[in-house]
Order: structure tokens, then C-alpha cells, then sequence
């Protein structure tokens, strides 16, 4: 055997080796999320949130919006935020050195004027320019900063926040009017434990935004946001949901998520410096609990929705794609002192190794498999049945993944009504496996190359196309 | 062999898929042509339960004594359930009194002994929901006994929807455990009410630190609807945690307690409450000081703030508050009587809460 013939052999045993692993993992993953699935379609049976609507021992909570540019969107942002049903909650817009009209259109929208304030931060962060208090909605205050990114403008919030939990949340993100409800009721039920909630994020492009809300599920009509509907569905059922039960949920997502907020303030707050702040604070908490030896617990609820636009067009996805890699890249690197480091529980243990070999290198290796394989056939080192079999149980397995998801969504949620809506979905399951997969495979690698050579980071923003665009969806 | 096993795999997976695909639209289907035969039933029944609900001379009529078939009794037990949950006065003692004649209750406590833990949850519920007394018992031993959490859960709500003292005790009793969460068991005793005003002031001597503290904060919540002796000896009791109990949390639940009930004559005890070592209770007693309008306390309250603005990482919303409640109560705002060291980063504060605090007033 020649060594060239032993290094692909070797290659091809260990391409076989990671699937096997990867896809074991993901199997495990999924039971314990089918599990997680299971308790909260029971416990949603024999409960409802009306008691929490009117309870004055609910929460207090500060729904934190970083805006920079947002101009076009902002008021009706705002007014749908204060149209969510929860007893007690304030608005807190951070406009982060917008150059654009932002903070005056929410000026004269809302009445607003500027107050004699002692900001006193218990977060660092870029230069307080003032607050702004409302004349007639006691609920909302506008702080105005110089620019110094989301993380920055979220932290600036959450120093003027007065309340015990801050719900964090992208100005263009659209919450189902029950989201706050719903998320508060896990640190209700365990006040002393839970220090963060993060909720389901769903697509919203082709569904139909009334008053900022959504009022009909629709499934876009372009193809690229469909497979993504798919996608989320896996990534927030099958992955988060499963993580949740055994409390190594790694990632809250930085479009909807609820933090205590005296946890975030002893942490820190949100890190300014890398592209996956979101993923990184919660890593942090997780961290400081377990060094402190505190008991604590991060939780997933699948019910509370927020919606996300999702991008349409190959420039925005990549650009999307690459940004978030770049984020978990920096993340694991900067707390890889974490890694089968058994202090850390599950966290070290489990997560942070399944999120090394799965997440962050999964495209290296599928790519290179799918290079590597037929060349290996190619050159006469394996025989066709195997390639083929291969190749086979390889697409099947990212078929069923994306099926099972849908089933787990089906079971507990069921947000897609018509019977043509899960077909549609089907037929999804089977194309994403074929270019979609491969094409979000290549863009990670970018983003993990980008951030080893650390390219400069900055705060993107796709270009959204708007929510009012029902005439985009299907045709049902 | 390795080739088999990926072959077989694959075979596997195909059959796997087209089975889950199947599964899930029978699936949908079933469902949808269950819940057109509910839809049915419920539109049929609900005129007649609205009818009756609202007429406090109407009797209930031959659609709702004789729903005798399953899919009927299921709908009407729902629908009963759901207005029972709403429901106050005398149309819920009407409700009460239909639910036990026609054997709903006797059919949910049945329930409760079901094998499926949703059949259990949804049971209990439907019991507080019915709110009915001889359901306390069965629902007691559930909220201790039963191995689904989300039962125990359902039960303990359950029990803070049925107006008998005696939920109250068996909810104060969970306290302790670690069956329910305390936030849950506090949310059912504040939905009791008065009903379980008096268990609550004796909860308030627990010996138990969260009882005591959950105890003393639904007081506060709830005392206002008290009578003059449950409010005299709720005062009493508060005015003494919040000056003697060892637990922060229950000195800090007792503290906003009297703010709520508008307690007075606790001065003595908000400004010891002023000095305590808990930055915690020293704010709950600033916002308490604020609440009952202490103008006796102002010149301890500017002192809190001095103090607070000396420390290398002082709690800001603990000067916010001083801060505030000083400027609300002091006759003068008077910033010389800040430490010269503390002045500088005490200023801003001190402006700001003489703003608000004459913005307030104007």
C-alpha cells in the first residue's frame, strides 16, 4: 500500500468515524429533546398564562431594543412592543449613535422629552448621552448614547433597566403578543435558579404583520427562506430544546431572550468585542455559576415566538452565515479553558466539546468528505457501492434530522395550519440536502478563516425587505 | 461487513423517513376531524351555558342536564371549567353547585387517579376550576404525592382557586418542600385572597425562612381587604419581622409588606431598617420611608446615600432610591448634607431625584 493510498484510506475511516459520531450525537440530541417536547405539550395541556397576565408577583421586565439606523421601522417596532400582554414591563430603545432621525421620530411619536438622569452603570459602556422619558406612555424611555454596537447598546439598557429581568431583543424583531408570558413562567416556577429564558425564533417572511404582530402563518414564497424555516425549526427544536433538558443550552439568540438582570450586571454584561455576543454571555453565566457553585439553570421554552426576517437572496445569507460562524469561533476559542473541563459540568463535558466537533468543524469535514470520497473512488482506493451507500446515508440522515424536527414541531406546536404547509415542508427537507447544505457548509468555513485571521468585526445588518410583504408568500 | 451495515443504515433511514412522513399527516388528518366534532359540540352547548351563567333565575336547561353522551360531558366539563376560572359570585356558586349534582366533580376526582399525568393536570385543574371544598383533600395528597411535577403543579394552582381556608394551610405547608416551587404556591395563595388572610399572618412566624418570607410579602398583597383586628395583628407581626428576623429576605418581604398596608406607626422600625447590614433591606426600607411618607427619617436616608457613594463599588439602586425618598420627604434639599467626598458623584443623583420629585408634585 502506498502512503498516498494509506493517508485517503485513513481519511476515509475517519470521515466514516465523524459521521457515525456526529450523527450519534445528534440522535441523542434529539431524544432528549423529543423529550424536553414531550413534558412541554403536557405541562401546555393543564396550563395557561392567564394567572401570570394578572399577578402582581410577575416580574418586572424591561424589554431592551438596540437601534442604530432604524429609522424606517422604529415607531411601529416600538408600538407593537407596547401592545404585548404582560402585567408589568417598561420599553427601553438604546439608540446607539444612530446618524440617521431614529431618536427624534421617536421623539415626536411618543411625546417624548428629555430627564435629569444620574446614569450610573454597573456595565461600562460608550458615552450616556441622555434619557428620554415619555409625556404620555409611562412604559417607554429612549437612552441616547454614542455608537458603540448592539452589545454596547443592549449593556446601556440594561444599566437604566429597572426591573428584575431584561428581555433582549433585535429592533426588528416581531414577538408573538403572549412572548413575555410565556418566557416569565419558568422564573416564576423557579425564581432562585433560573437566570435566563431564551424562546423559539421562526421566520416571518411571507406571513401576514398586522400591528406588529404576527396575524397569519404563511411560508415564503422564496426558496431560500422555506429551507430556512426548516432549518430554524432543527436548529431551535431538535438542538436547543435538547440541550435545555439537560442544561447545556450554549446559545440564547440574541433576537429574543430573558436574563435575570443582577446575573448580567455580576457578569459583566453583554462582551463587546466579538460577533457572537449572544452565545457568549450565556457561556459566561454558565461559567460564573459554576465556578461560584451556585445552582442555576438556562432554559428553552418552545412556545414564546419571536419572528426574524429571514435573508432571500445568496449575498445576504453568506454575509449572515460568515458572522455567525466568525461568532462561535471567537466564542469557543475565548472560553476553550472551559472544554472537557469536568468543573464545568455538562457544560464542559458535553457542550462545548459537541459545539468544537459539530458545529464549529462539521463543515471542514463534510466538505472535505464530499471532495474526498468520490476521489477516493476515482482513484480505484474504495468501490462505487461503498461511495454510493455512503453518500446515500449521509443525505438520508440530514433528510430525517430535518423530518424529525418537523415532526417535533407538529407534535408540540403546530404553527403551520394547513396540510399543504407540512407537505410543502417535506419537499424542503429533501431539497435543503441538495446545494443549500453544502452552500452554508462553505460559508462557514469562510467565517472560521476569517475569524483565524481576525478580520475586523462591525455591526451588519441584512437588507431587510420589511414585514408588510404578504403578497410575497404562498399563494394558499 | 462495513458495506452491509451502511447499505442496511440506509435502507433503515429511507424506511424511517417515508414512516414519519406517513405518520404525520394521518396524523393531522385525525386531528383535524377530532377537533371538528369539538368545535361542533362546543358551539351547540355554549349558547345554553352562556344563557344560564347570565340569568340568575334561569335553571340549566335539557342540553346541559342531559349531556349524557362522552364526547358531550368532555366538551360541557370544559366549557364549565373554562367559565369557572371566571366566574365570581353567585353565578360560580351556581356553577359550583351544578358541576357536583351533575358528577363532574365525582368524574375529575376519578380522574385524578389516572394513569396519564395530562389526564391527572387536567383534572386537578378542572377541580379548582369547579371550586369545590370536598375537592381540598384530594388535591392536598396530590400536590405531595403525585411523581409528575406538572401535576403537582396543576394541584397547587388548583387549590388556590377553591375559597376554603383550609387550602390555604395545605398550600402554606408545601412552603417548606421542595415538591412545588414558592413561586408557584405564593401565586395560588394570593389567588385564595382573604380566604387565606389569616394563615397567612401565621405564616408569618413560621419557623421556615421561605414561608416566612412568602408569607409576610402576600400579606402586604393582599391584607387591604382585611378587617381592623387581622390588620392590627398583621401589623404587629411585620413590624416585627422586619426588625428582628434573621433572614434578609424576610426582614426585606416584611418591610414592603407595611408599605403596601400603609403602616405608619413603623417608623422606629424603617429607620433601624435604614442601618441594617443588608444593602437589600436598607432600599426596601428607603422605598418604604418613600410609601408612608416618614418625613422623620429624611436626614437617615441622606445618610444611607453618603455612605453608599464612600463605598469602592457602591449599589446604585439603593442610592436611587435613598435618593429619591430623601428628595420626597426632606422639608429642605439641602446637597451640603452629603459627605464632601461623597458629593461629586452624589450630585447627579440628588438632581435628579429633586426633579422628579418636584415634577410629582407639580
Amino acid at each position: 500500500m502506498t502512503t498516498v493510498e494509506w493517508v485517503v484510506l485513513a481519511f476515509n475511516a475517519f470521515v466514516l468515524g465523524y459521521f457515525v459520531v456526529l450523527n450519534g450525537s445528534y440522535l441523542i440530541l434529539l431524544y432528549a429533546a423529543g423529550r424536553e417536547l414531550f413534558t412541554f405539550m403536557h405541562r401546555a395541556r393543564i396550563e395557561s398564562t392567564d394567572e401570570i397576565m394578572r399577578s402582581p408577583l410577575a416580574p418586572s421586565i424591561a424589554v431592551v431594543s438596540p437601534a442604530w439606523n432604524e429609522s424606517a421601522g422604529i415607531v411601529d417596532s416600538v408600538r407593537s412592543l407596547l401592545a404585548l400582554e404582560y402585567p408589568n414591563f417598561e420599553v427601553v430603545v438604546v439608540n446607539d449613535g444612530s446618524s440617521d432621525d431614529t431618536l427624534q421620530r421617536l421623539v415626536d411619536a411618543f411625546d417624548m422629552e428629555p430627564v435629569e438622569y444620574a446614569y450610573a452603570p454597573d456595565v461600562a459602556t460608550a458615552a450616556f448621552q441622555a434619557l428620554y422619558r415619555s409625556r404620555t406612555e409611562r412604559r417607554i424611555s429612549v437612552v441616547d448614547k454614542a455608537n458603540g454596537g448592539k452589545a454596547d447598546a443592549i449593556n446601556a439598557g440594561i444599566n437604566v433597566a429597572d426591573t428584575e429581568l431584561v428581555c433582549v431583543i433585535d429592533a426588528d424583531s416581531v414577538l408573538d403578543t403572549d412572548a413575555l408570558a410565556k418566557s416569565a413562567r419558568p422564573f416564576i416556577d423557579d425564581p432562585e435558579r433560573m437566570v435566563a429564558v431564551g424562546g423559539i425564533v421562526r421566520i416571518v417572511n411571507g406571513s401576514i404583520v398586522e400591528r406588529g404582530h404576527v396575524s397569519e402563518v404563511r411560508l415564503p414564497r422564496a426558496h431560500l427562506a422555506r429551507i430556512q424555516v426548516l432549518e430554524y425549526l432543527r436548529a431551535f427544536l431538535a438542538g436547543r430544546s435538547g440541550w435545555s433538558r439537560v442544561n447545556g443550552l450554549l446559545i440564547i439568540s440574541g433576537a429574543f431572550g430573558i436574563f435575570r438582570r443582577d446575573i448580567v450586571a455580576e457578569v459583566g454584561g453583554f462582551d463587546t468585542h466579538t460577533l457572537g455576543e449572544d452565545m457568549e454571555l450565556v457561556v459566561r453565566i454558565h461559567r460564573h455559576m459554576r465556578r461560584e457553585r451556585r445552582p442555576y439553570r438556562i432554559g428553552f421554552v418552545p412556545d414564546p415566538v419571536c419572528w426574524t426576517e429571514a435573508p432571500e437572496d445568496l449575498k445576504n445569507l453568506r454575509s449572515q452565515r460568515i458572522r455567525w460562524h466568525r461568532g462561535l469561533t471567537d466564542v469557543l476559542f475565548r472560553h476553550r479553558s472551559m472544554a472537557l473541563n469536568p468543573r464545568y459540568g455538562v457544560v464542559g463535558m458535553f457542550a462545548i466539546p459537541h459545539f468544537v466537533l459539530f458545529e464549529l468543524l462539521a463543515p471542514v469535514v463534510e466538505l472535505s468528505g464530499l471532495v474526498l470520497v468520490p476521489v477516493s473512488w476515482s482513484l480505484g482506493y474504495v468501490n462505487w457501492v461503498f461511495v454510493l451507500a455512503f453518500m446515500s446515508m449521509a443525505l438520508l440522515f440530514g433528510i430525517f434530522l430535518s423530518i424529525a424536527a418537523l415532526a417535533l414541531e407538529e407534535m408540540a406546536l403546530r404553527r403551520y395550519p394547513s396540510v399543504r404547509q407540512l407537505l410543502t415542508l417535506v419537499v424542503y427537507a429533501f431539497v435543503e440536502n441538495l446545494g443549500y447544505r453544502q452552500l452554508t457548509a462553505w460559508c462557514r468555513i469562510r467565517g472560521l478563516l476569517k475569524e483565524l485571521r481576525r478580520a475586523d468585526a462591525v455591526w451588519e445588518s441584512l437588507d431587510r425587505k420589511g414585514f408588510t410583504q404578504a403578497t410575497g408568500s404562498e399563494a394558499d | 461487513m462495513l458495506l452491509t451495515l451502511a447499505i442496511a443504515t440506509t435502507i433503515l433511514l429511507f424506511v424511517l423517513i417515508v414512516l414519519l412522513i406517513v405518520a404525520l399527516v394521518v396524523r393531522r388528518s385525525l386531528d383535524a376531524q377530532r377537533e371538528a366534532r369539538e368545535r361542533e359540540t362546543y358551539e351547540r352547548l355554549r349558547p345554553h351555558v352562556v344563557a344560564w351563567l347570565g340569568d340568575p333565575d334561569a335553571e340549566p336547561g335539557p342540553e346541559l342536564v342531559g349531556a349524557t353522551d362522552a364526547r358531550s360531558r368532555d366538551v360541557l366539563s370544559k366549557l364549565l371549567s373554562r367559565y369557572g376560572s371566571m366566574l365570581r359570585g353567585e353565578a360560580r356558586d351556581r356553577l359550583i353547585r351544578f358541576v357536583a349534582e351533575q358528577g363532574y366533580v365525582e368524574a375529575s376526582v376519578r380522574d385524578l387517579r389516572s394513569l396519564r399525568p395530562w389526564r391527572r393536570g387536567r383534572a386537578a385543574r378542572a377541580l379548582g376550576d369547579f371550586g369545590s371544598a370536598r375537592a381540598v383533600r384530594h388535591l392536598s395528597l396530590l400536590v405531595v404525592r403525585d411523581r409528575d411535577r406538572f401535576v403537582r403543579l396543576a394541584a397547587t394552582r388548583a387549590l388556590g382557586r377553591i375559597d376554603d381556608y383550609k387550602s390555604a394551610a395545605a398550600l402554606l405547608m408545601l412552603l417548606p418542600t421542595e415538591q412545588v416551587p414558592a413561586g408557584v404556591v405564593a401565586q395560588s395563595l394570593l389567588d385564595l385572597g382573604i380566604h387565606g388572610f389569616g394563615a397567612l399572618v401565621s405564616g408569618c412566624d413560621d419557623e421556615d425562612d421561605v414561608t416566612r418570607r412568602t408569607a409576610c410579602r402576600l400579606v402586604g398583597l393582599i391584607g387591604a381587604g382585611a378587617s381592623p383586628d387581622a390588620m392590627r395583628a398583621a401589623h404587629d407581626v411585620l413590624r416585627r419581622r422586619a426588625a428582628t428576623d434573621d433572614d434578609a429576605g424576610v426582614r426585606t418581604a416584611a418591610l414592603g409588606a407595611l408599605a403596601a398596608l400603609g403602616d405608619t406607626r413603623s417608623e422606629e422600625v424603617v429607620r433601624a431598617a435604614l442601618h441594617d447590614e443588608e444593602p437589600a433591606v436598607r432600599q426596601a426600607a428607603a422605598a418604604t420611608a418613600h410609601a408612608l411618607f416618614l418625613r422623620e427619617v429624611a436626614p437617615d436616608l441622606i445618610e444611607v446615600v453618603g455612605r453608599e457613594l464612600q463605598l469602592d463599588r457602591p449599589n446604585w439602586r439603593l442610592v436611587r432610591t435613598a435618593s429619591h425618598a430623601w428628595a420626597a420627604l426632606a422639608e429642605q434639599l439641602d446637597p451640603d448634607a452629603l459627605p464632601v467626598e461623597a458629593r461629586e458623584v452624589g450630585m447627579p443623583f440628588l438632581r435628579e431625584a429633586a426633579v422628579a420629585s418636584s415634577r410629582s408634585l407639580a
